[in-house]
């Protein structure tokens, strides 16, 4: 897993090299009232068709995973628990049926185990859907983590220039120097065992750079607009003018890259799984129930392919969605038409 | 551990694969000789990588060194077939002549040499004794036995020497130079790079001069790393049927045969070793990238590995089981009614059926400790002990205990390492079951259970899950159930538990010195009975082995004792 | 600009001596490097214990272990692992086993998934267009493990078997027959009476090749035969003038001509020559063509024509070498294929131990180890490749210049090479350098699925028994990389972009 693959790359244009470039949008949007731009947003997020079944796509998989087997102290409705263990009903298959009955199927059907047991008679799909809450709660922490933390240090980067930013961004380089794998295992590793609260927060301390040079540059362009200029001449504080004049209008590059990031996170966080170093037992995840049960994919590929399931659906489902939000935030690339 | 397969922990042995393997020598049965013939070659596969020519030192004493090693030495005995103990006459004999004191004679075969075609004699066997009696800094992976016998009296060039024992020790006849972990290094090796020569190597030994032998000791220890390339081929010289042909850092290592080898030629002439992950294996051998693989079994791999054409594949006892041991210094399993309650709802048939019996139909609970199901007494010894009486769960009864007790609701911290699908599996079955009984089992598998700081040495656990790995003789589990001195890490040594009876520590002191087989098994029966009438620890099952081979290949016949799978490379053929 | 690649190599340098310390605080922090040992006996335990204490030096503190490596790392020793054995030794070998499989993976990557990129672009919100977008999220969202695990079953496992009767069902026929048709057709300008005719042409075209691939058992002894050698050179040869130098017969379209000729020729002249050559010799002959090349173009091309005429000589000359070397190395198949006992994908490892055979052998069995881990890899970075080469030639078709070609009445496939392609294909250059870096770091995950022993094999053990030493030779590795080429990156876009470095 790397960085590049992770995330769908963004506009060539946001590319960090080239930070000076205004932002057209950015700066039209600061001619009509924000309400305005955010309907304009989000009727164009609306038009982008992948990006709406991907919206309905995660929801139903976060809706799934969390009202089925409930989650703390909030019981859910179905009725077994990714813990209970409990004898093997023949071999283990899923008992999901969706062969409807006329086709000579069993009729559409979710029966005792719709994903069927694993080794110990767990219910798969309780698992898997334990699998799903994990993967997703990591993914959720790192991406918030990861954002507030590139918004902080980009923002300031951006528009403190001088001793700041060069402390900030070199400090940034020196975590991009390091492979994202390498660190991320690093620091999972040494999480340890503290639980996917922990490693979602530290996942989220070592994966924020590439969006913090995205804020940095949009900041950059931002400071020197009139309006910066305006509240500054009348006093206004930095914090003030970066938390309510900047921030705002940087609002766009956050959400995409945030979405991405958690996009990134879910494979992120799988594939340490998979080379032992994230989640740990008792606790899963779906990248830890596709590595333990690798070795079934011939023998009882269900186990095998409920998990990559869900971690494709989730993956896809907000990368669309970032895809949307980009185009909603700054559709110039769809303008050409032939 | 101890050339006897002294009883590790088997975390060792199970999750990290570090099998220790003891000595084995060459084979008397002779067969296969058609397959000889030129270029023929087996493909093993191995998850760890080779690092050592010498694995009598503690730090390289594993399995992926053992695996290699072993065919490159041989001994006065070694591991035959079905574990037990067999003399290697290819390479001498020997013989108990005194009882009191105990002395046991050895003499090589004339025809034995190195495969740099020196001698192997009298200094190769001080040395060996130099290392294994602990007394000079040689690295050893364990003394007991040897510690206790007289350096023995012979010079450079005989082929004949004894070892005198100060206190009976009832392994002797597994406690000479075997092959793989124990056995012989070379001393005209180790005296040139320690910069003497082999008389003066011979002389330090005697006069227990330190410092003359210090370069020695350094080259012992260090000299046969394996470091991106094997040790210069002058500096490993091998005394069994096949020698180091090949390497390749990360990829593979090739054996071919001996040409010095006095004994029958191997049947097979390059046994090629691969490193590969396990869980890579089963795909690797079913494209035919390798001929055999013994990975841990699993009900998937068993499945998988059965579906296949061309494979074959067994699943074998081995000398390795599974347990529970209670805290008998601080925790609430001090109060014996509660180890009764816990013990009446671990679900030991239920851990068998869902856990053992995919993978191997005809597996039992294992319902006493030091005598293996598959190994003679076995059957009396629970009869004698009433350990089979305990494998059903009765939560009813454990219930009852526990409000007699007034602990229902009891926290009870179930240790064990990270990292092991099926103990992590065994431990949420235990939990499942007794938390219907009432007690509030926390699940703490930890990847440092093992370590000084972990859980098993500073007694932070209630019950500890782990395996013992050992072999049939009684020196191999003895230390696990003597009192300790004190329940510290450093000091309660295998006892992890600190269970302490004196009537037992005199009965396991009685069956060291006892060499009357049926006399030692009575032993056993009476330390058995203590062990469940006290609930000192509670055995779940033997762990099955697993090794799957193409069907091209013959003559490969798993082992329950640590050889395993390679104690008889030399004869595998390959059609 | 020498003061800005000056400034911006002494900021590289301190950016990874700084990245070496978290790395190696970070490192030296994974675990408990004397656990295995605690479990030893008490009488060995001690001196095992001792032993790796000097040799990782664990009584000094962190700070000083770290410049006691960077000295030695500065003098290019990397220090002994755990077990005392010589990083620099194994990394060479790490090394060399990464670069196999990552350089043949990102060239692959870089080549088809700008190609694809390109026309998706050119053909924006065909069927084509949207079913690569498509593909490409879903590349994105694959966990690589998971593909990796599929490929070996599928890509090797099953592949194999299918070659020992290499058939191929009707119904997989019809079905890439009737994909092949929808792709060209929803390439093709023009109106519904060419899509149709497109689509039945290319449908009719796969369904043939591949029924006679199914028909001769072309799998179990493939080759391409003279025939094919020469359609493709020749067919080379008009594709690459035409794209280069237009569609009418020039001097240009006269050299690319001459060296399919040429090549052709040697195909059957240096026949002895090939039968086992050594590496020297493919290089050699591949200096020869470039030479042999050149010449014909300079010498073809005339005043006028000689930069376009040596493109495309040379672009051709290349091309005809390469398919030549594929039809050599597929001639040995079956004596490798045999020698394999048939089954010639392997799923693990970078080759077979001890194997002796041809050059071409030994390098179908390069092949054959490569194979399944480069997919794996191509599979995402091409989508990358694709989506970015996409994104920018929609970006540079946008631009004025552009327009301003079309209108002063440029042929379009002129406006499209000259103008558009050139420009939008600069993003591309940096991030290709962008890319390499990383893809070493990320080509962990793909080594250790198909048990390669290479690069990430070190980081994993190093962070897995808290051993520093491999997992900074690691990291001097890849993270060296990925600051090299992101500095090479910068002072590129610098000198393309002048802006850059003024701001």
């Amino acid at each position: 897993m790397t960085t590049h693959h992770d995330a769908p790359p963004p506009d060539p244009e946001d590319g960090t090299t080239a930070p000076g470039h205004p932002d057209p949008d950015a700066a039209a949007g600061l001619n009509i009232a924000a309400r305005t731009q955010w309907q304009l947003v989000r009727s164009r997020f609306f038009r982008h068709r992948a990006a709406l079944l991907g919206m309905v796509l995660l929801a139903g998989v976060v809706l799934l995973s969390f009202t089925s087997i409930g989650f703390g102290p909030v019981p859910g409705w179905w009725d077994k628990s990714p813990s209970a263990t409990g004898p093997l009903t023949d071999g283990g298959d899923p008992t999901l049926s969706l062969v409807p009955r006329f086709l000579g199927g069993a009729g559409l059907a979710l029966g005792e185990h719709p994903f069927g047991q694993d080794n110990v008679g767990k219910d798969y799909f309780a698992l898997t859907m334990r699998g799903t809450q994990v993967s997703l709660t990591v993914a959720f922490l790192v991406g918030i983590v990861a954002t507030v933390v590139a918004t902080v240090i980009g923002a300031c980067a951006g528009y403190f220039r001088g001793w700041t930013e060069a402390v900030l961004m070199r400090l940034t380089d020196v975590l991009i120097a390091i492979p994202l794998l390498a660190i991320a295992a690093a620091a999972a590793k040494i999480a340890g065992q503290a639980g996917i609260v922990y490693l979602g927060v530290v996942l989220g301390l070592v994966t924020w750079t590439q969006t913090a040079r995205l804020v940095r540059g949009s900041v950059l362009s931002l400071r020197e607009k009139e309006f910066v200029e305006a509240a500054r001449s009348v006093g206004t504080s930095s914090v003030r003018i970066i938390f309510k004049h900047i921030l705002p209008n940087t609002v766009g590059v956050i959400i995409v890259s945030v979405t991405l990031a958690i996009a990134a996170a879910v494979l992120l966080e799988s594939a340490l799984s998979f080379l032992g170093m994230g989640v740990q037992p008792p606790d899963t995840s779906l990248g830890r129930l596709i590595t333990d049960y690798r070795s079934a994919m011939g023998t009882r590929p269900w186990l095998f392919y409920w998990p990559g399931l869900f971690i494709i659906l989730i993956a896809l489902s907000v990368n669309f969605i970032g895809d949307g939000l980009r185009d909603a935030f700054d559709p110039r690339q769809n303008r050409v038409r032939d | 551990m101890r050339i006897t397969g002294k009883i590790t922990k088997a975390t060792a042995v199970v999750a990290a694969g570090a099998l220790v393997l003891s000595a084995c020598s060459t084979s008397d049965s002779g067969d296969g000789g058609d397959a000889s013939s030129g270029s023929s070659t087996i493909t093993l596969a191995w998850d760890q990588e080779y690092d050592s020519f010498n694995n009598t030192t503690a730090g390289a004493n594993s399995s992926k060194n053992a695996i290699i090693n072993h065919q490159l030495t041989s001994g006065f005995w070694y591991f035959g077939e079905g574990g037990a103990v067999a003399p290697n006459t290819d390479f001498g004999t020997y013989d108990q002549v005194s009882d009191d004191p105990q002395i046991v004679e050895y003499s090589i075969h004339p025809d034995a040499v190195w495969s740099d075609g020196e001698v192997i004699d009298c200094s190769d066997a001080l040395l060996w004794w130099a290392q294994q009696s602990g007394r000079f800094e040689f690295s050893s992976n364990g003394t007991a036995g040897v510690e206790d016998t007289l350096m023995p009296d012979c010079e450079i060039g005989d082929k004949d020497f004894a070892l005198e024992y100060e206190v009976p020790f009832s392994d002797w006849a597994s406690n000479g130079p075997g092959n793989g972990n124990n056995t012989l290094m070379p001393a005209h090796v180790v005296a040139e790079q320690g910069g003497l020569t082999v008389e003066e190597l011979v002389e330090a030994i005697r006069d227990e001069d330190h410092d003359a032998l210090a370069d020695s000791v350094e080259f012992f220890n260090e000299g046969w790393t394996v470091t991106g390339a094997l040790p210069d081929s002058s500096l490993t010289p091998s005394s069994g049927p096949y020698q180091l042909a090949g390497y390749e850092a990360g990829q593979s290592l090739t054996l071919e045969p001996n040409e010095s080898w006095w004994g029958e030629a191997p049947a097979t002439s390059n046994i090629v070793v691969r490193w590969i992950a396990s869980d890579e294996q089963t795909q690797a051998l079913e494209n035919r990238e390798i001929n055999i693989m013994r990975p841990q079994p699993t009900v998937d791999l068993i499945n998988q590995v059965e579906a296949l054409e061309g494979v074959e594949y067994q699943v074998y006892d081995e000398y390795i089981y599974e347990h529970l041991d209670f805290n008998f210094d601080s925790s609430p399993f001090e109060e014996y009614e509660l180890r009764e309650a816990f013990t009446e709802c671990v679900p030991r048939q239920l851990i068998v059926d869902n856990l053992i019996k995919p993978v191997q139909p005809d597996a039992e609970t294992m319902d006493v400790r030091n005598i293996a199901p598959f190994d003679p007494g076995y059957a009396e010894a629970v009869a004698a002990s009433g350990g089979d009486q305990w494998a059903e769960v009765d939560l009813d009864r454990s219930r009852e205990l526990l409000e007699e007790l007034d602990m229902v609701g009891q926290e009870v911290r179930l240790g064990f390492i990270g990292g092991n699908p099926r103990r992590q599996q065994t431990a949420e079955l235990i939990k499942d079951s007794c938390d219907q009984a009432g007690f509030d089992v926390q699940i703490n598998g930890e990847d440092t259970f093992f370590d000084t700081d972990g859980g098993l040495s500073q007694n932070t656990y209630d019950v500890a899950m782990y395996a013992w790995s050992g072999s049939a003789q009684v020196s191999s589990w003895n230390s696990t159930f003597r009192s300790p001195d004190e329940c510290t890490g450093e000091a309660k040594g295998n006892n992890n538990g600190c269970y302490a009876n004196d009537d037992l520590d005199g009965l396991l002191a009685d069956v060291l010195q006892e060499a009357d087989p049926d006399a030692q098994l009575e032993i056993i029966n009476e330390i058995e009975t203590i062990l469940w009438d006290d609930l000192v620890t509670i055995p779940l099952f033997s762990h099955p082995g697993t090794a799957a081979w193409s069907d091209n290949v013959e003559n490969v016949i798993p082992n329950p004792a640590q050889t395993d799978i390679v104690w008889n490379v030399w004869d595998w053929s390959v059609q | 600009m020498l003061v800005f690649i000056a400034r911006r190599l002494v900021v590289s340098v301190f950016v990874l001596f700084a990245a070496t310390f978290v790395m190696f605080v970070l490192a030296t922090n994974t675990g408990d490097p004397l656990a295995d040992l605690r479990e030893l006996p008490e009488n060995a335990r001690e001196a095992a214990m001792a032993e790796r204490i000097e040799r990782m030096r664990l009584n000094l503190p962190v700070y000083s272990r770290y410049f006691l490596w960077l000295g030695g790392a500065l003098t290019g020793d990397f220090g002994v692992n755990r077990q005392g054995q010589d990083v620099n030794v194994l990394l060479t070998d790490a090394v060399s086993a990464t670069m196999q499989l990552v350089v043949a993976a990102t060239l692959l990557a870089i080549i088809i998934g700008i190609a694809i990129g390109v026309v998706s672009a050119l053909r924006q919100y065909s069927g084509f267009d949207h079913s690569v977008t498509f593909g490409a999220f879903v590349a994105f969202s694959l966990p690589i493990f998971w593909v990796g695990v599929l490929l070996k079953q599928y890509g090797a496992i099953e592949f194999n078997n299918w070659l020992a009767q290499p058939a191929i069902p009707p119904l997989v026929i019809a079905v890439v027959a009737l994909l092949a048709g929808l792709a060209w057709s929803s390439l093709v300008v023009g109106d519904r009476r060419t899509r149709i005719i497109a689509f039945a042409g290319a449908a009719a075209a796969t369904a043939g090749i591949l029924t006679f691939v199914s028909v001769t058992r072309w799998f179990t002894d493939p080759g391409l035969g003279p025939v094919v050698v020469a359609v493709s050179a020749f067919g080379a040869a008009v594709g690459f003038s035409v794209l280069i130098s237009g569609p009418s017969p020039n001097r240009p379209m006269y050299a690319a001509l001459a060296s399919a000729a040429v090549g052709t020729v040697m195909y059957f002249a240096l026949s002895p020559v090939l039968a086992d050559p050594s590496l020297a010799v493919i290089g050699g002959l591949a200096l020869a063509t470039v030479a042999v090349c050149v010449a014909l173009g300079y010498g073809i091309g005339g005043v006028l024509y000689r930069r376009e005429a040596v493109a495309t000589a040379l672009w051709t000359g290349l091309f005809t070498g390469g398919v030549i070397f594929v039809d050599r190395m597929l001639r040995s198949f079956a004596s490798y294929s045999s020698s394999m006992q048939g089954r010639p994908i392997s799923t693990v490892g970078a080759r077979t131990p001890n194997y002796q055979g041809t050059f071409w052998e030994l390098s179908l069995d390069s092949a054959g180890h490569l194979a399944l881990p480069t997919l794996a890899l191509i599979l995402v970075s091409l989508a990358t490749y694709t989506r970015y080469s996409r994104a920018s030639m929609l970006e540079v078709m946008n631009q004025d210049y552009v327009r301003t070609a079309r209108a002063k009445g440029l042929p379009e496939r002129t406006v499209m090479t000259r103008h558009a392609l050139r420009n939008g294909l600069i993003p591309i250059t940096t991030l290709a350098a962008y890319d390499f870096g990383t893809v070493i770091g990320g080509a962990v995950v793909t080594e250790t699925v198909f048990g390669w022993r290479a690069m990430g094999h070190l980081l994993l053990t190093g962070l897995n028994e808290a051993d520093p030493a491999p997992v900074m030779a690691f990291f001097v590795v890849a993270g060296g990389a990925i600051v090299l080429f992101n500095m090479v990156a910068d002072i590129t876009y610098a000198y393309l972009d002048p802006r850059i470095r003024l701001s």
